[in-house]
């Protein structure tokens, strides 16, 4: 199997051989993480793996070693390619659920409505990245899978070795928390 | 729409966190668990359930069809 420096070079070079290794070597993962967050719809998630493939290869010359690690960026791909279909599915099918809404999503949402507040945007997001690098690896590491990668509570439960009503407490713990860290550091008080 | 808002705030995460969670091990652990469960024989157990499920539903079914078709005709 290739390195992946050498993989990044044959794409940027935009030689076949490159995305090959690149489909050999993240396949499997990229599969997993969108079917994570589409469900088991597999038209969906090859369609999603598929784009994702062609995004890496338009923009691979963008490809920094000192960000992230190859995987990481194939990850944060195919996690807003997916959510972007899972947004046009919600759309076309009148699916979009008002769940899981916290208060600081709230607060993201009247920001974001504004144009002139795309610094305090940045500033927020300044702040949400604050919150979760200073979390304990264990809570980090629920927040992401339940937030970034959408996993659901019986797969977190799984692979973290807790129960489902583990996870879901914990998770509102952690959303309570995180709140008001971020009303702390933004200087609100609500 | 206002579900992917929360899903939106991590968009622009910083990938030096991502890069900790090693999440391509959740597939290792989805593999093991497959080998354990065949390694102890319930995919096996679960096979001759369905199995003699199905053989046990569909004699019913023939039972029934058979006994409609013979036993509960009603006079004309």
């Amino acid at each position: 199997m290739l390195r992946d420096k050498k993989i990044v070079k044959l794409i940027v070079k935009k030689e076949e051989e490159g995305l090959k290794a690149l489909t050999e070597k993240y396949e499997k993962l990229l599969t997993y993480i969108a079917t994570g967050i589409l469900g088991n719809n597999r038209e969906d998630v090859e369609e999603c793996v598929n784009d994702t493939y062609l995004k890496a290869w338009n923009h691979m010359q963008e490809f920094d070693f000192e960000k992230a690690s190859l995987k990481t960026y194939m990850s944060v791909i195919v996690r807003n390619t997916a959510i972007n279909r899972l947004r046009k599915i919600s759309r076309t099918e009148g699916t979009a659920q008002k769940d899981e809404l916290c208060d600081l999503a709230e607060d993201y949402a009247d920001q974001r409505q504004d144009v002139e507040a795309t610094m305090e945007r940045k500033e927020s997001m300044r702040a949400l990245n604050e919150i979760i690098a200073n979390m304990k690896k264990r809570d980090r590491e629920l927040v992401l899978r339940r937030y970034y990668y959408l996993q659901s509570s019986k797969e977190i439960a799984f692979h973290m070795k807790m129960s489902v009503n583990a996870v879901d407490s914990k998770l509102s713990r952690l959303r309570k928390q995180m709140k008001q860290e971020y009303n702390v550091m933004t200087g609100e008080e609500r | 729409m206002e579900k992917y808002v929360w899903i939106d705030m991590f968009e622009k995460l910083d990938a030096s966190l991502l890069d900790e969670l090693h999440i391509e091990k959740d597939l290792k652990r989805h593999k093991n668990r497959i080998q354990t469960l065949f390694a102890k024989g319930h995919v096996k157990t679960a096979s001759v359930v369905a199995a003699i499920s199905l053989v046990v539903t569909g004699a019913l079914i023939v039972f029934l069809q058979v006994r409609k078709k013979f036993c509960c005709r009603r006079p004309a």
